[in-house]
């Protein structure tokens, strides 16, 4: 509870000082600035407005808060000493809890970026995007392919093959189909062209981008994967695990700032092509999950490697290429 | 691990979610007839000889509703990924794996679609010189995301 307090109170100052870095005010210091990009939030909530948009605007923020109080349970499950820690339900607490609590915390966040869909709808066009199963189905798909990785059990899934690489290396193909689908809403609603100024929504927006990037931090370079042995404890790669993990989110956080910059540069994307780019990149993700364990019975961590990254290209070379690129080419002449 | 339990639990996840997509559908219907509107897939395919359709096309979310239970069933089976292919249970998850495919892809949502010529001829605000330039970088570091031709164009 101590850890879910202090994330509250790092995650905030840094959405808020993120949700007016677009209309900077002049040049004054942080503090005064964060202080009025608070006093701009509650007036912007306080004029009138429709009950239900009020009421899905604070459903909206009340799963922010808690996925960020579900995230210091999900670190500590996906630690190496889980099973004796944990105390809970148990559904929560048990053998599947890496993977239950990853589902919990995707569905807060589908269920927190349709009620602020529904609330911009009718200003932004790509909100009715999100409201099309634009973005939680990939979402669904790379849980799946995500979730077959997951430490299951006290043994390690895969008997005979002992590694601790990072899911990033072992799926790239589910990895990116999470990253992707966990940051191209975001990316797409604040990068139209078109887009509301309603402070409020900005800044539960900005929150919820930070909270998708430490779920993507703490599964794909955090944790431990089925391949881990369950006895190592204090090693040096562990130790390197945990020191990476406020590089890799910081990291994260930079490039999102930067690719959100250059597509608002560029005029926004395109985003039923990007969205039928995720859900090929997904489905095949959950193909090659399934077959690596079910149909292959693949106990070598390397064969899986090569496996995905065979078809991360076989999706690079075909799928890829039918992305519209063109407004680039525009905007060179 | 109590596989009745966590059946039940997903089956209520399942139930609830529907729940909430028709709450969504029939409260905010009067608010959006656009999006309640849209048409089903085999209007989507039909429609798809007709190129000067500019409306954006979605698709209806009750085929993505559907997929979820497959979808779900695959979820379930992590807890068995050590048995055989010629189990029963592996044959089931084949088929639903199976279905996933050929419901996504019968209902058109896999199927990419020329770009439409309106949307690429608006044309964004000039930028200034070192904007272009740090787009161009921010490019380059992009190039998994988007296939871009920055570099060959004139």
């Amino acid at each position: 509870m101590i850890v879910a307090l202090l994330l509250l109170l790092v995650l905030l100052p840094v959405s808020l000082y993120l949700a007016e870095a677009t209309n900077p005010p002049a040049d004054v210091g942080i503090k005064t600035r964060l202080l009025e990009t608070l006093r701009r939030i509650a007036r912007a909530q306080n004029q009138k407005q429709r009950l239900s948009h009020q009421c899905l605007l604070f459903f909206s923020l009340v799963c922010c808060l808690s996925a960020i109080c579900i995230v210091p349970q999900f670190a500590e499950s996906l630690s190496l000493r889980s099973f004796l820690l944990i105390e809970g339900p148990a559904l929560v607490g048990g053998d599947f809890a890496p993977i239950v609590l990853l589902g919990l915390l995707l569905l807060l966040h589908v269920a927190g970026e349709l009620c602020l869909a529904i609330t911009v709808q009718k200003q932004d066009r790509n909100a009715a995007f999100c409201l099309n199963s634009f973005f939680w189905l990939p979402l669904l798909f790379a849980w799946t392919a995500v979730a077959y990785y997951q430490p299951v059990g006290k043994s390690p899934a895969a008997s005979g093959a002992v590694s601790s690489m990072w899911l990033v290396l072992l799926q790239p193909l589910g990895s990116l189909a999470l990253v992707l689908s966990l940051i191209g809403p975001y990316l797409l609603i604040t990068t139209a062209r078109v887009r509301s100024e309603n402070p409020v929504q900005n800044w539960i927006r900005e929150l919820r981008m930070l909270i998708s990037l430490l779920i993507i931090v703490l599964t794909l370079v955090g944790s431990r994967t089925c391949f881990s042995a369950s006895e190592i404890q204090n090693s040096p790669v562990e130790i390197v695990r945990l020191v990476m993990l406020p590089v890799m989110t910081l990291i994260l956080l930079w490039i999102v700032i930067r690719s959100r910059n250059f597509f608002t540069a560029r005029g926004g994307f395109a985003a039923e092509a990007f969205w039928k780019l995720t859900l090929w990149l997904s489905l095949i993700a959950v193909t090659a999950s399934f077959l690596a364990f079910h149909v292959l019975g693949m106990t070598d961590h390397l064969m899986h490697v090569l496996l995905n990254f065979s078809l991360l290209a076989i999706w690079a070379g075909f799928i890829v290429p039918k992305y519209p690129a063109t407004s680039s080419a525009t905007l060179q002449e | 691990m109590e596989w009745f339990a966590f059946l039940i639990y997903f089956l209520s996840a399942i139930c609830g979610a529907l729940v909430v997509w028709f709450a969504i559908k029939v409260g905010f219907r009067v608010s959006a007839p656009a999006i309640s509107q849209f048409p089903e897939s085999a209007e989507i395919t039909a429609s798809e000889t007709e190129p000067a359709d500019k409306t954006p096309r979605l698709y209806w979310n009750f085929t993505a509703a559907l997929i979820i239970v497959p979808t779900l069933l695959l979820v379930l089976g992590i807890a068995v990924r050590q048995l055989p292919i010629l189990n029963p249970v592996t044959c089931v998850l084949v088929g639903a794996l199976a279905l996933t495919w050929l419901m996504s892809l019968w209902s058109g949502m896999l199927s990419f679609q020329a770009p439409l010529p309106a949307e690429v001829a608006e044309v964004p605000p000039e930028l200034s010189a070192p904007e272009r330039a740090e787009s161009e970088d921010a490019d380059f570091r992009l190039a998994e995301w988007t296939i871009t031709n920055t570099k060959e164009a004139p």
